[in-house]
């Protein structure tokens, strides 16, 4: 059983757009400390790993864990009715194995959801050691994608102690952005090592488009050849991040 | 099977090994330094180095660097050879005619020439299973139909069993796709049918059923008619190249 109350409904429907992109059905984990759900899409190329600690919920009651599986397009569609500023509820009906959703603002909204069997595999993180690490902001992070997504299917990554470059060669015509160490829209820079990686661009604007929803700050890391991890900030300790296996050319 | 292998020929013998081997049509492998010019439809040069030249039997040349699996230059089959030593260097000419392609391979020395008449009438088979099939649909899912979104491998339905794909068309029907290797038969069919059924106690939305595989059997075709299901047939060898064009990596290699 569980009780949640989320004091700005839109901020939740950002953090569940982000969930979407993966996957279909969603499987959070409600524990005492919090709420979190890691999950990969079909394919198993993407990852979301998402946290929010009870800290960051006006109201949060959860004696003991329990898992919340819901259809996340199903409760998408939900809140793209709520306006700004509304709050809203969460609370588990396990008699009716349906998930309650309370809005409140001028005046009461219930919505319910039918739960669905909870996946039981365990997702490990995956482990890798992390060359270079580029804190930026997520806007321009998100208009370098869209740039590179007109020519391109697919996203270069390379990174040297002086900056990170995306690019892409399309038929059309090919995009480079430069990302230099000073430059205004980056916050961070550590590169320990040249690194180099390619990746599959639909998934990367889906990711990211939807995490500068929750976040105006995005992390890269990458290494040759590995997984990008792309996190993004959340207050209080709340994490929303995606990794992202590359493509070998 | 002959084999005839001429270690460090001059260029002079190399050249006449190579031009004998060439109007026998046997198979050519040459190990040597050399540089290479191609002009076609586009043009390249390729610097000295050492590698691996190898002219076939159908007239097709593959000119391989020490790394890569793919060649560095080549020909296509039913080129036209011309063979000569010149200013120290021996230059292999391959001119295929439509459209006009010229590669010049220069070798400025030959380490070693293997000559061969291979006979080889094996018949490539493809083995592609059920899980190759559904793992392709998952790499590109426009294998179903243009579109189609899948939302998950192996979806249990309780007693019913395991669906083999489970997704969502353009106009946000789910979708339950039924795979089978060779040909969809009777019993297909029914799995389908009792997957949809459970789908449609669960779920309120409208549900399409589809039978991918290579065929359909004829009494399933009727049967999966009358039950509104599709039958999209797949073909083994595309299923077979966008395997091995998968490319990107999956997140569980890096998990271990």
């Amino acid at each position: 059983m569980f009780k949640i109350v989320i004091p700005d409904s839109k901020t939740w429907k950002n953090l569940m757009n982000a969930i979407s992109t993966l996957i279909e059905e969603a499987s959070f984990d409600v524990t005492p400390e919090g709420m979190k759900l890691r999950a990969m899409d079909p394919s198993h190329v993407a990852m979301v790993d998402f946290e929010y600690p009870k800290t960051a919920f006006q109201e949060y009651e959860c004696p003991e864990p329990t898992k919340l599986c819901v259809n996340i397009g199903d409760m998408l569609k939900l809140l793209k009715r709520v306006e700004a500023g509304e709050s809203l509820e969460l609370s588990l009906d396990k008699a009716a194995g349906r998930l309650s959703m309370k809005i409140s603002g001028k005046y009461t909204r219930r919505f319910s959801l039918p739960l669905l069997q909870p996946s039981t595999t365990e997702i490990p993180t995956p482990k890798i050691s992390f060359d270079a690490r580029v804190k930026l902001d997520a806007d321009s992070l998100s208009d370098a994608i869209a740039d590179i997504a007109t020519v391109s299917e697919q996203v270069k990554f390379e990174a040297n102690p002086e900056k990170l470059t995306l690019s892409g060669v399309g038929e059309t015509g090919n995009v480079t952005i430069d990302f230099e160490k000073d430059s205004s829209s980056v916050i961070e820079f550590q590169v320990q090592q040249e690194s180099k990686a390619l990746y599959g661009i639909s998934f990367l604007e889906d990711m990211i488009k939807a995490g500068k929803a929750s976040s105006k700050i995005s992390t890269i890391e990458f290494s040759t050849d590995k997984p990008v991890k792309i996190d993004f900030e959340l207050p209080l300790q709340g994490k929303l991040t995606y990794y992202l296996a590359p493509r070998i050319e | 099977m002959s084999f005839l292998t001429y270690k460090n020929p001059s260029l002079v013998e190399a050249a006449s090994v190579i031009r004998d081997a060439l109007e026998k049509h046997m198979l050519i492998v040459v190990f040597g330094n050399c540089r290479v010019d191609y002009e076609g439809r586009a043009s390249s040069t390729l610097e000295w180095g050492n590698r691996l030249v190898i002219i076939k039997t159908d007239g097709s040349v593959l000119v391989h660097r020490p790394i890569g699996y793919e060649p560095v230059n080549w020909q296509p089959p039913g080129c036209i050879f011309h063979v000569e030593v010149l200013d120290g260097e021996l230059k292999v000419r391959a001119t295929r005619l439509h459209p006009r392609e010229t590669l010049n391979i220069f070798f400025g020395e030959v380490i070693h020439i293997m000559v061969s008449s291979l006979t080889d009438t094996g018949e490539f088979s493809l083995y592609v299973s059920e899980l190759d099939i559904k793992k392709a649909i998952l790499t590109m899912p426009s294998l179903v139909e243009e579109g189609f979104k899948p939302i998950s491998a192996e979806k249990e339905l309780g007693e019913s069993g395991f669906v083999d794909v489970l997704g969502e068309d353009s106009r946000g029907n789910l979708v339950v796709v039924e795979i089978k290797r060779v040909s969809v038969g009777k019993d297909a069919v029914f799995q389908l049918e009792r997957y949809v059924k459970a789908l449609e106690r669960r779920v309120n939305r409208p549900i399409r059923g589809i039978l991918v595989a290579p065929e359909i059997q004829k009494e399933a075709q009727l049967l999966a008619a009358h039950r509104k299901f599709e039958f999209k047939p797949i073909s083994l060898k595309r299923c077979y190249e966008v395997l091995k064009l998968e490319k990107t990596k999956k997140l569980s290699d890096f998990m271990v």
